[in-house]
């Protein structure tokens, strides 16, 4: 047996309670003895205090009857000398005193005796006396057992409980308090609790305390604890009570921390964004309702300011996802400082001082972002944050060793005039934004009822031009060019038709910016180009005179696509030989990116076709480099030819445009050719071809084979 | 002085008999003859050498024994001179010293004839 286990456990390997009966006057040692053994005790005697303290930690008694009066070592002496073994601390002390001595009673107690009776001892009753303190002590290590495991789980749950007399302010607590509010220990006072609390919510708790007091109900509540020195970090502590019979609280403690910061690690994932840290979609909508609930209160107004960086999907793709979420970062932290900094207006004129905003930031994902401008006093504010926003974000971002240039367009809406819920604000911050980029980019936009019918109608049209493209609402028809000098048919140009069943014919030049800008250019081109090639192989079968097919492409069609791939599958699949088939581009492909432009065009030329610039003369092509381009064909638009016999302006510039054409050896189609004067003119200018009215309206397939072999036969007639 | 045993002392130790253990009233005469000699020597030199802790123990010890044999006298007499020791003034002893001395002469003679 090791000194370090209990008394407890030394009984229960016993049958019988063991008593360690210490008295130097050997008679009372016996009679003793002899009565306790009569009753079932095993009994060890001692003469004096050494050796009782000896035969203690030798037998681990389960009681100590203990005389005070004894030679080498008294009972006290004997009594402290036990107690500070281990084994010692609990097991009970019967001390043997003299009679009406209280004075030896007292030392007795203050020595650590558990009881005491007096000389001279009455022998018949000291057994039940004894039997009595072993169990009371049995009783006591089950509780002082249960408590140590209720300690325990405390620990573990990192709970404490504690009870508050309120009627003398007298508090209590269990061992795990005071290391859940990170001191030393706490004394009876509510001031030792209070002390633990973080300043700020000392308040808070000492008000919820007195309220308790007075109205004895149960309350729950959390505060935080003082940071401790090297551990700057607060405690989240939770306090939870409820009144007992008597008016006493009885309470709990309990450290919240890992629970609180697992709740804000979700809440912060399912609210804020976790590339830029700023609130989410969700965040935000929220944040847009309570605006909404306040300016309703305050009958004031607020602004959301819609966001879209423009040429954020070529950072992210040509630089990657890295730098696209660095650019990401800066730009929120760009936004966030303009607001912050939006201090003085100067475009609002008698404006002093400081514009009073008060800013939320937040994206929406992508490349998106909105500003909320809470209680803004004036549209204007509105205005000048959204140009501050753009100057902002056109400044070069230097990212990772990579300059980087974007701007952003910006679309707003203004609670309450363009909205009344979160959503609609959003969503008119949104059309006001996609209408800014119509206007062009790095800039901003009002919403406004005009726009959104124009958004609405936008949508309707993208709608059917989808329904369109599904279910065959589309054809082509063919207007045929001719060579001024020969007189014969040199080619047809495929042109595409919608007919749609309510909206009847619409023009191309109102759903082809569409199809643009939605990417429906690119299914529908192939379809283009697919037909077309089929009706000429188709042609070619029968027995005209083989002309080339005149297709127009996107430039959309060409940057997006592997337009060769598609080119030649088409050849493929029906045949067709490349040199029958010529594609018209505009120079809106070469606007943005000449050297890209140079080498898809040499591409489209290797395949063995025929590439034509269309409308040539309204764009902005530079004459440096059109020698470079890899081109067949200048078509003058129409626009030059219309008033050709009349406006003196418009005849130089065709014929500069023949004479450039031809000094870079470039055949020259005049285009919209309506009357024998313009036919007269182009002739005397030596132009190359004309298509138009003319010669023949846009025709439908059908009627244009019957077009063909007319207009073949009328040649001969005339030849003949 | 009457050295006079009580008789209901020795019938309490009596009933402390259990069947079948040796008797326990002829064990306690025994270490009460054994040891008595043994604490008023203790005495007696005590006083000479006017050692009062050693008259105190002692005479604390010859009073609890000696009342739990019914010598009531003879324990009077004991915590008589306990008193005396315990306020370190043996000046008067000696009358308690040959009292004690008588006494156990007398309370020896009456408990012989249970040894």
């Amino acid at each position: 047996m090791t000194d370090t286990e209990s008394p407890v456990h030394a009984s229960a390997s016993r049958n019988a309670p063991l008593v360690l009966l210490v008295d130097d006057d050997l008679t009372s040692q016996l009679m003793a003895t002899e009565a306790l053994e009569a009753e079932g005790f095993e009994v060890v005697s001692a003469d004096d205090g050494v050796q009782a303290v000896e035969l203690f930690q030798q037998h681990l008694p389960d009681i100590v009857v203990l005389d005070v009066i004894m030679p080498h070592m008294d009972g006290y002496g004997a009594c402290e000398a036990i107690r500070s073994t281990p084994a010692g601390e609990h097991v009970p002390v019967l001390m043997v005193t003299g009679l009406n001595d209280i004075e030896s009673i007292t030392k007795a107690y203050e020595s650590g005796a558990t009881d005491f009776v007096t000389k001279p001892i009455n022998f018949f009753t000291l057994p039940y006396r004894v039997r009595y303190m072993v169990r009371a002590q049995a009783t006591a290590d089950e509780l002082r057992e249960s408590q140590a495991k209720l300690d325990k789980a405390q620990r573990i749950a990192k709970l404490g409980h504690w009870e508050w007399q309120t009627l003398d302010n007298h508090w209590t607590w269990s061992q795990e308090c005071s290391s859940l509010l990170t001191v030393a220990s706490l004394d009876s006072t509510q001031q030792s609790l209070l002390h633990c609390i973080h300043h700020n919510d000392q308040v808070l708790v000492s008000n919820l305390l007195a309220r308790a007091k007075k109205d004895r109900q149960r309350f729950s509540t959390t505060f935080r604890t003082c940071p401790v020195d090297d551990d700057q970090r607060s405690r989240i502590i939770q306090l939870e009570a409820e009144p007992d019979s008597s008016g006493t609280m009885i309470g709990t403690l309990q450290d919240i921390t890992e629970r609180v910061h697992a709740e804000e690690k979700i809440h912060n994932l399912a609210y804020f964004d976790t590339v830029t840290g700023l609130p989410n979609r969700a965040n935000l909508s929220d944040m847009i309702e309570a605006a909404i609930a306040n300016a309703q209160q305050s009958t004031t107004r607020f602004a959301i300011l819609f966001l879209d960086l423009d040429r954020f999907k070529q950072v992210n793709d040509s630089l990657g996802h890295n730098v696209g979420d660095a650019l990401l970062r800066s730009v929120s932290k760009r936004v966030a400082g303009v607001i912050r900094n939006a201090d003085v207006n100067p475009s609002v004129e008698g404006t002093s001082g400081a514009v009073n905003l008060r800013e939320k930031v937040a994206r929406l994902g992508g490349d998106e972002f909105v500003v909320l401008l809470d209680n803004i006093e004036r549209i204007e504010d509105a205005a000048y944050v959204a140009r501050r926003i753009c100057k902002s974000l056109a400044q070069t971002f230097h990212l990772s060793g990579t300059d980087v240039h974007i701007s952003t367009t910006i679309g707003i809406s203004v609670y309450p005039t363009d909205g009344s819920t979160a959503d609609e604000l959003l969503k008119h911050a949104d059309v006001a934004m996609y209408h800014a980029k119509e206007q062009g980019r790095n800039c901003y936009h009002f919403y406004s009822q005009s726009i959104h019918k124009l958004s609405l109608e936008r949508f309707a049209l993208e709608r059917d031009l989808r329904e369109s493209l599904a279910c065959g609402g589309f054809h082509l028809e063919y207007q045929p060019k001719i060579s001024i000098r020969t007189g014969a048919i040199t080619g047809v140009e495929a042109l595409l038709r919608w007919n749609h069943p309510v909206r009847g014919r619409v023009s191309p030049a109102d759903f082809i910016p569409l199809a643009e800008e939605t990417g429906l250019i690119v299914p529908l081109g192939e379809w283009v180009l697919k037909t077309a090639c089929e009706q000429m192989a188709t042609w070619l079968q029968g027995d005209v005179q083989p002309f080339v097919m005149a297709v127009n492409c996107s430039a959309i069609q060409l940057v997006r696509t592997d337009m060769t791939h598609v080119i030649k599958s088409a050849l493929e699949t029906t045949g067709l030989d490349p040199t029958c088939l010529e594609i018209e581009l505009t120079e809106s492909l070469l606007l943005q990116n000449v050297e890209q432009g140079i080498a898809i065009l040499q591409a489209l030329k290797s395949l063995g076709l025929q590439v034509s610039i269309d409308d040539f003369g309204t764009g902005f092509s530079s004459l440096s480099y059109l020698k470079r381009l890899p081109v067949d064909k200048l078509k003058i638009d129409q626009s030059f030819i219309r008033d050709l016999n009349t406006d003196a302006g418009d005849a130089a510039i065709v014929t500069s445009i023949i004479t450039l054409a031809h000094n870079l050896d470039l055949t020259v189609v005049a285009e919209g050719v309506e009357n024998a004067e313009q036919l007269g003119f182009l002739r005397a200018n030596r132009c190359d071809e004309i298509q138009g009215y003319l010669i023949s309206r846009p025709q439908p397939a059908n009627a244009l084979t019957d077009w063909i072999h007319q207009f073949n036969s009328q040649s001969d007639d005339k030849a003949a | 002085m009457n050295f006079q045993l009580e008789k209901s002392a020795i019938e309490a130790i009596r009933s402390l008999q259990r069947p079948g253990r040796p008797d326990i009233l002829a064990r306690l005469v025994n270490i009460y003859l054994d040891k008595t000699p043994v604490l008023i020597a203790d005495i007696q030199a005590g006083v000479s050498a006017n050692d009062a802790d050693r008259v105190k123990m002692a005479a604390h010890t010859l009073k609890s024994s000696s009342a739990y044999l019914g010598a009531s006298t003879l324990a009077e007499q004991c915590e008589k001179l306990e008193l005396k020791a315990a306020n370190d003034d043996l000046s008067s002893a000696t009358g308690n010293v040959d009292n004690i001395a008588a006494g156990f002469e007398a309370v020896s003679e009456q408990i012989l004839k249970y040894a």
